[in-house]
């Protein structure tokens, strides 16, 4: 007998490629290392498309874990509704989808979903889905999803490949491909299944970035007018397109200080801002924000102030530079007055949205914690621990910040960008866990340059400086004599640097030109381009300490690769669903209760059952049991949220109130006391309490939950309000009984529980799951004779008492 | 109204209100009495009918001893009537010579049958001559008639059935001699009967109805039997069963959908994980299903087991000489009442199932028409069949009647013209309809080669868009790149 588990065929196709990983990587560094040349023989041409094809093989196949451990299987909470949304706009068109009014959440307020969500990644599934489906290939939508962040993984591998080769070269190009499409910071978002919005976000954030950088470098409108575009992708993705908003007038606003405006940054960045405003605002969701909000003020505000310095240098070339600078003084003061005179009317006068409490909170990590407890009490909002940054990046948090030196070190426009991304990136990453996610490519690029930059000098060989020098020498019509002398030179100088190899082709060059009087100025010109192109390098010829350095270098990368393998099989591709254990004989334990609990909800509870949990279990409710639900993840309405911690956290009375005034059928709640599952709803029950104090601070009180002592305790020391918590009761319930009465332990608090467990007379047990993981109550109908529940609850328990004990005598 | 067994008041009240309704149709049947419309050409002489409820499935013996009675003529069509309230409930019926154990050919008869009625017709292997006597066994099953008395039980409760049925066997001809035993899987609790002369012997787990000798044609009364039933009554309200043929890669790929309900006694208010748990082995199902046993082919691969919301962790396979033993474990356990859904799927080689017609381009596929679960009822049945691409003059031939067979083309991964698509509707299936059926095809070898030449001018169109593609320019000036 054998354990049928789920065959997938992609994934077992895939889970043999996986070993190929780290040697893919070595050999793409022997590869960079070839094409640091920059040469476009055909070799080149032909390696990089399939080293950039490799890479895009080894991210996707690195975000299988979880399909090869369990099943193409949508994770987590987020990706459930996503993908509740594009069966919905799959199966009833565009049209429907961008009005559809989901009665099934919130109940009973519900939720107009085209309005609220960032579509971008359902039409992009649905696209692909009928895409496919137009070619006759019927493939399921839940594998479109479960894919579809793996495949833009290698897209933005690919991306990040294009923006470093306009920062360096190629070959760091393919480093930075290599390193995002590994990097355990991305992964984290991106594994098959993990069907959120950041999963296409990464690949638009930096292919935008890519095409601004393109754009400001060649001042093409049709660059600008791409980058728009993909901004407008992005708009449509992930609200963190406010990033883009911002770091790109940031962008233009530096160069413009650093008095490198030019007729490229007025195109590119008013083609932007002009077309990507415009396109964004067709996003319901967004609308008017962008002239609305302060986070978009800035954007705003360096269009126009880019439109009033092109007018001014328009002006300069037409009048007297006195008049000018008085026109200057009297222009800039005027500007200055009046925008924030307005801006100030307008913000006071509510035009203006403030800044937004999630975007406080990125200034003052305190501010949620006080402000709004439901923002602090998501842990991806959390501030970011030290250690989680080398967890997700590895070698390349200390390869940063000398990828951004060297970018000071260049300083073109495109690194100013580079500079201020990581500077931004950096501070917000440290602020909140979740964006790590946007520090991760600028991170991979940066690093992929500082490495590039070590193997080109440690890997420059003379024979390659002979291959550069050549050329440009065979087309003068100088003598052998000049041929020979740089041959000589190198030969002779083979300890010196490369710098002095070049200085002696010059010297030598000159010397012979000397003698050929009539091709002085030519070999002059072309010594000295020579030594400009071979300025930055520092080739060094010792083989010793160059193979120092590489074998070095080479034993990072393997370490590399395999942290990010062992982060990603180990942290990351858990879809959170299914939880897996070992066994005492190895053997794998397979605990799938949410699932087992939300299937028995979705076949045998009537078609419109409302119930009740906390909202972490929302999106997963509604997709999985199919079930009207009160509260979810998109915690737009904290009241409503605060009325379900209510519930839970006040005796029976005061809480059937509430549930029967929101037509409550069933109550859902996580309990791991059995197996030890940590995540559950007494541990999450603080976070319910003070969201509930916050709008009903008379019937909820957070410090009645404490022990005299100041602990949160749920044994014999319970306070009297935790032990009649609705909650608590739930939690509870029975649950000695599974001791046989006596030792009854809690194994997530490690407590001993009391051998009397809580009753329930509002509420009747409707389903336990095999691990007690998931606990559902049926909320009892009015007593039929009028009395209260308890009352009667405690009448049918007397009266059974009392059959029994007859029957004895 | 004679009772046999203990009565108590509760029981009273429920059994007059139920034979309030049966009494309605009681004086239907005998304010004017039923004649039989088909040829009185047969006597039956001795009649043995058994009624087994042991099972959900209800299965009726009928052997009779028939004479020939009529002067001069052979007799071939023998005529078994069933009653059209049940037309419905009966599920299968076959038809044997006792002696010989010949299968006798049963049809429902186009021409007798009344609204009261339906008459099938089994013709005997061999006429038989005037005077003559031959013992002819009718196997029915018939499908959904008990129901569960009380209606919910609680988690660990015995649940308890009703049986409602004719006393008498019904038969076309007038029977000399006949009686009826019923089978009930434990000991039978209560017997209620009308008319109220009939003779009833209770032992143990039989009832013993008879004999009664001399009784009409299409004799009718009313009989109900109370006992205890232990176990789920399965029932598949409906079953895909997609079958994909591929003579490209030598593969049968199957796949079936089921639509599961417990239809025993329901579960009285909610269930209880703690009593579940406690309770020892054999109590704690109570009605309950915890697993289902399927077989299916012993080369089968890449076999698979999940419902909507993914796979379902909960299976075990085990392999036996002749085929692997499925044993699938739903999410939760199914109590009365409590419904499911899940989907299993595998690979199997097509060698097994496929046979050419030597000389011809035909192929005759052979298939089981659904992979038999015990004692389970499906409702609505639809077998699918893809064939593959450029299959022609598909003919499905089936081993018993189904309610239509529909041929369609359907098109799937690389496919420009279609499969061939049989698509079979039956309802009302129990595990002795999972027989063979057949499906005949004419495939010629050139059609092998539509695949590969589709893919290869789908590749060649990528390719020579690209090639005009990359050949186009679009710029309306000296390139700025260069700058």
């Amino acid at each position: 007998m054998e354990k049928l588990e789920s065959l997938e065929t992609e994934s077992s196709m895939l889970m043999a490629k996986r070993p190929y990983l780290r040697k893919e990587i070595q050999l793409l560094e022997q590869f960079a290392a070839i094409m640091s040349s920059e040469s476009s023989s055909t070799v080149a041409r032909v390696l990089k498309p399939t080293i950039l094809i490799l890479i895009a093989v080894v991210a996707i196949s690195s975000r299988l874990f979880s399909i090869i451990r369990f099943e193409s299987v949508i994770h987590e909470f987020d990706p459930w509704f996503n993908y509740r949304t594009t069966q919905h706009l799959v199966k009833n068109g565009f049209y429907d989808f961008w009005n559809w009014f989901d009665e099934k959440s919130w109940y009973p307020l519900g939720r107009v979903v085209g309005g609220t969500v960032y579509p971008g990644i359902m039409v992009t599934s649905a696209l692909i889905h009928n895409v496919l489906h137009f070619f006759n290939f019927p493939v399921d939508i839940r594998n479109v999803c479960v894919f579809l962040a793996p495949m833009f993984s290698g897209l933005t591998a690919f991306s990040a490949y294009l923006l470093t080769k306009e920062l360096k070269d190629s070959s760091a190009g393919l480093l930075a491909a290599a390193f995002l499409g590994v990097a355990p910071g991305y992964i984290s978002r991106s594994v098959a299944g993990s069907y959120d919005n950041e999963g296409i976000a990464i690949f638009l954030l930096v292919f935008t970035f890519y095409l601004w950088i393109k754009a400001v470098k060649t001042g093409s409108a049709f660059f600008g007018l791409l980058t728009a575009l993909f901004y407008f992708y992005m708009v449509s993705a992930w609200g963190g397109y406010v990033f883009i908003t911002n770091l790109v007038p940031l962008h233009a606003f530096t160069l413009l200080l650093m008095g490198r405006f030019s007729n490229r940054l007025y195109v590119s960045y008013s083609t932007f801002y002009a077309v990507g405003t415009l396109l964004s605002m067709q996003i319901p969701f967004v609308g008017f924000q962008p002239t609305r909000t302060s986070e978009h003020m800035a954007a705003l505000g360096v269009f126009g102030l880019l439109q009033l310095y092109a007018f001014a240098e328009l002006v300069r070339g037409y009048i007297p530079p006195k008049q000018f600078k008085a026109l200057l003084k009297g222009g800039i003061a005027a500007v200055v007055i009046i925008a924030s005179v307005g801006l100030t009317i307008l913000s006071f006068s509510g035009v203006i949205a403030p800044f937004t409490g999630r975007f406080y909170s990125l200034y003052d990590t305190g501010y949620a914690k006080i402000h709004i407890p439901i923002i602090a009490s998501v842990s991806e909002h959390q501030p970011t621990a030290w250690t989680s940054f080398f967890f997700d990046l590895q070698m390349l948090i200390f390869l940063f910040p000398a990828g951004v030196y060297l970018c000071f070190k260049e300083l073109k426009d495109e690194h100013v960008f580079i500079i201020l991304y990581s500077v931004f990136a950096s501070y917000f990453a440290g602020v909140m866990v979740r964006l790590m996610l946007t520090l991760t490519p600028v991170v991979c690029v940066s690093a992929a340059i500082a490495y590039s930059t070590l193997l080109d000098t440690y890997l420059e060989t003379s024979e390659h400086v002979l291959a550069s020098t050549k050329p440009a020498i065979a087309v003068t019509p100088a003598t052998p004599a000049v041929i020979e002398a740089p041959t000589a030179a190198t030969s002779e100088t083979k300890v010196a640097g490369k710098k002095a190899a070049a200085k002696a082709a010059a010297a030598a060059a000159a010397s012979a030109a000397a003698a050929a009087k009539s091709t002085e100025a030519d070999a002059k010109a072309h010594a000295k381009a020579t030594a400009d192109g071979e300025k930055k390098r520092f080739p060094i010829f010792n083989l010793d300490s160059r193979m120092l350095v590489i074998l070095q270098l080479t034993w990072f990368l393997f370490m590399f690769a395999w942290h990010c393998t062992y982060v990603t099989s180990g942290s990351y591709s858990s879809p959170s669903i299914v939880l897996a254990s070992r066994q005492q004989d190895g053997s794998q334990m397979i605990i799938d209760d949410f699932r087992e609990a939300y299937y028995w909800l979705r076949k045998n509870t009537k078609e419109d059952a409302k119930v009740m949990s906390w909202w972490d279990y929302g999106y997963q409710m509604a997709g999985m049991a199919n079930v009207t639900t009160l509260v979810d993840n998109n915690t737009w309405n904290n009241t409503h949220i605060a009325t379900v911690g209510k519930a839970m956290s006040t005796s029976e009375e005061v809480s059937y109130k509430v549930l029967r005034q929101h037509d409550v059928d069933y109550v859902l709640i996580l309990f791991g006391g059995v197996i030890g599952y940590s995540g559950d709803d007494i541990n999450k029950f603080l976070w319910m309490i003070r969201i509930a104090e916050g709008v009903y601070p008379s019937d909820v009180k957070e410090t009645n939950f404490f022990t005299p002592r100041g602990e949160y305790k749920v044994d014999h020391d319970a306070t009297k309000t935790m032990r009649d918590s609705l909650m608590y009761k739930m939690s509870y319930y029975r649950f000695a009984e599974l001791y046989g009465g006596g030792n009854a332990v809690d194994h997530v608090r490690n407590a001993r529980m009391p051998s009397e467990g809580p009753t329930l007379s509002v509420l009747e047990e409707a389903y336990t799951t095999e691990n007690w993981l998931v606990r559902i109550y049926k909320v009892k109908d009015l007593d039929n004779l009028g009395r209260d529940l308890k009352d009667s609850t405690a009448f049918d328990k007397g009266r059974v008492r009392k059959v029994s004990s007859l029957k004895k005598k | 109204m004679r009772l046999t067994a203990t009565t108590s008041t509760l029981v009273a009240t429920i059994i007059a209100a139920l034979s309030l309704t049966s009494s309605v149709h009681a004086e239907e049947f005998w304010s004017e009495k039923d004649v039989s419309i088909v040829p009185q050409t047969f006597k039956i002489t001795n009649l043995l009918r058994t009624l087994d409820l042991s099972k959900p499935i209800i299965r009726e013996i009928t052997s009779a001893a028939v004479q020939n009675i009529h002067t001069d003529q052979n007799q071939t069509d023998y005529y078994f009537p069933v009653d059209q309230a049940y037309s419905d409930n009966l599920s299968f019926i076959t038809a044997e010579n006792r002696k010989t154990k010949e299968v006798l050919e049963v049809t429902k008869d186009d021409e007798f049958y009344d609204a009261q009625f339906q008459y099938y017709r089994i013709k005997l292997a061999t006429p038989l001559p005037p005077g003559e006597k031959v013992q002819i066994t009718v196997r029915t099953s018939l499908t959904n008639i008990i129901r569960a008395f009380p209606t919910h039980v609680g988690q660990a409760e015995k649940q308890k059935f009703i049986f409602f049925g004719n006393p008498f066997a019904l038969t076309a001809y007038p029977a000399t001699k006949q009686k009826t035993t019923v089978i009930t899987p434990n000991n039978v609790l209560e017997v209620h009967e009308h008319p109220e002369e009939v003779d009833v012997v209770v032992k143990n787990n039989q009832v013993i109805l008879g004999p009664y000798n001399d009784v009409n044609s299409l004799e009718h009364g009313i009989f109900e039997v109370q006992y205890e039933m232990t176990g789920a009554v399965p029932h598949i309200r409906s079953l895909r069963r997609e079958i994909e043929v591929s003579q490209w890669g030598n593969n049968l790929a199957v796949e079936e959908h089921y639509n599961f309900v417990n239809r025993g006694a329901e579960l009285k208010g909610q269930f209880s994980r703690i009593d579940y748990q406690r309770n020892p082995m054999g109590i704690r199902e109570g009605n309950g299903v915890l697993g289902f046993q399927t077989k299916i082919p012993k080369l089968a691969r890449d076999i698979y087991y999940r419902d909507e919301i993914g796979n379902i962790s909960t299976s075990a396979i085990a392999h036996q000489p002749d085929h692997i033993q499925l044993m699938l474990k739903p999410r939760f356990p199914l109590f009365g009442g409590w419904n499911t859904t899940w989907y299993i799927g595998y690979n199997t080689p097509l060698d097994g199932y496929l046979r050419k017609v030597t000389g011809t381009d035909k192929y005759i596929l052979k298939v089981p028409a659904i992979a038999p679960m015990p004692d389970t009822t499906y409702e609505d049945v639809e077998i699918r069949v893809v064939l593959p691409e450029g299959a022609k003059n598909v003919k499905a031939v089936l081993p018993y009647e189904v309610d239509e067979i529909e041929y369609s083309t359907t098109k799937t991964y690389m496919d420009s013209a279609g499969r061939s698509t049989v698509t079979i509707l039956a309802s009302n299936l129990i595990e002795d309809h999972a027989q063979d059926l057949f499906i005949e095809y004419e495939f010629s070898q050139t059609s092998y080669l539509t695949k590969p030449l589709a893919a290869a001018t789908m590749l060649m169109a990528i390719y020579a868009t690209s090639i005009v593609f990359s050949r186009l320019d679009f710029k309306i000036g000296g390139s700025t790149l260069k700058k």
